[in-house]
């Protein structure tokens, strides 16, 4: 994006992206996801599936989401790591994350309402 | 951490765990005294144990767990790189941890992608003030997450829009500097 | 593979003999002197080649839970470090052989990276 805005259209466009953004930080919403961000966390990968987490659920256009972020949760052979709070209050921890497991969670758990089964943490 | 960006997302980290609101994130490179300075300050509640215990990589604070590696880790990774790494209380009130490094070292890790690192931070902290100095010899480029969030109109002023903005204006700021890689 | 038969086969010099117990499964292998990396990708049980000998090492293999550190390249830690080593159970050998060697030899034993 340019950094000055030179006319007002440029503007009205601006204000319709941000507009468009999700609230995935403020407010009360239904799905908390807390992405685990210890030093075992970051050195798996956790900021891209955090980036990853953006991404998605801007494409997805859920608007239902709050984005979190915590320390080390002890399980660090299976970093990266998010867990999941869904409207009913129900725990989900996902683990082994990529870009693709990402992609499939948002649009299978978080938009479909079906947790994915293969990349759950079992207790 | 195969990038900086990644060592200091984790400082980052100590400093939201010690209640921190204000963060201040700075990244100076002078290319001709071949040095790269990165500072991460908090106003948190500073650092409880001697200085010796942070970077014990066998000491931790955090309950359940043995060891807390982060710094232990950057320290590491600077003083491969030619340089070191220093923790002293911050005039913002809490601590300062500073790393220096040789720009040119062969050793040196990429700052990598900082843009991303400093937004997620920024999108998942909604009560946190994160500033990011940025200077390369010529006048300092300060983003300022507080002033980010002033600039978009209120019903605007959600996390990701401000995240992004923050990305972006951090992008600007890194564009004219050597040690991104 | 037992630890003891790795030892024996690549003739690894001993550095922490005081953890003499060797008749330990080893459960894979891993390279990397980027000990972020050991830390997310090792094995847990397995055995980990490296040039790197700081302090950080013995901590990581705490923490990765490993059966034992094989420095390559002649390398050698500190007195201190090794002591550290000694300390928290974690088993060192050194070896002059580059660790692209030590992984080759490993390899050719049985022995596997970790599964993705």
């Amino acid at each position: 994006m340019a950094n000055k805005i030179k006319n007002p259209q440029e503007l009205a466009a601006l204000k319709e992206k941000a507009k468009a953004d999700l609230d995935l930080r403020m407010g009360p919403k239904e799905i908390q996801i807390t992405v685990h961000m210890g030093t075992c966390g970051i050195a798996a990968g956790a900021r891209d599936v955090m980036a990853a987490l953006m991404d998605e659920l801007t494409t997805a256009g859920a608007q239902n989401v709050t984005l979190h972020q915590s320390g080390c949760l002890g399980l660090c052979d299976r970093e990266p790591m998010f867990t999941l709070v869904d409207k009913a209050g129900q725990e989900f921890r996902y683990g082994k994350l990529t870009k693709k497991k990402v992609h499939r969670i948002v649009q299978q758990h978080v938009v479909g309402g079906s947790p994915v089964a293969d990349d759950l943490i079992q207790a | 951490m195969r990038e900086l960006s990644l060592h200091i997302l984790d400082v980052i980290e100590n400093s939201i765990r010690a209640g921190a609101s204000i963060i201040s994130v700075g990244i100076v490179e002078d290319v001709a005294g071949d040095v790269l300075e990165i500072t991460v300050e908090d106003n948190g509640s500073g650092l409880n144990i001697p200085v010796e215990d942070a970077l014990d990589p066998f000491h931790t604070t955090k309950d359940g767990k043995r060891i807390g590696l982060g710094l232990s880790l950057f320290q590491a990774a600077a003083e491969q790189a030619g340089g070191a790494l220093t923790i002293d209380k911050s005039d913002l009130g809490g601590v300062a941890v500073k790393v220096t490094m040789s720009l040119s070292n062969i050793d040196r890790r990429p700052l990598g992608d900082l843009a991303a690192t400093l937004s997620s931070v920024v999108c998942t902290n909604p009560d946190l003030d994160l500033w990011c100095r940025f200077s390369s010899g010529g006048p300092e480029c300060v983003v300022r997450v507080s002033d980010v969030a002033r600039e978009l109109q209120v019903n605007e002023r959600c996390g990701l829009a401000i995240a992004r903005r923050v990305s972006e204006k951090i992008r600007n700021g890194l564009a004219g500097m050597s040690g991104r890689s | 593979m037992k630890l003891a038969k790795i030892v024996n086969q690549l003739k690894l010099d001993r550095m922490t003999p005081e953890l003499s117990n060797e008749d330990i499964e080893v459960s894979g292998g891993y390279i990397s002197d980027l000990l972020s990396d050991v830390m997310a990708n090792a094995p847990r049980g397995g055995v980990l080649v490296t040039i790197q000998a700081h302090l950080n090492v013995i901590a990581v293999a705490v923490h990765a839970e490993l059966a034992g550190v094989v420095f390559a390249a002649g390398r050698r830690p500190e007195e201190a470090v090794r002591q550290k080593a000694v300390e928290e159970g974690v088993r060192l050998y050194t070896t002059g052989a580059s660790a692209f060697d030590v992984a080759g030899r490993l390899y050719e034993m049985g022995l596997r990276g970790s599964q993705q």
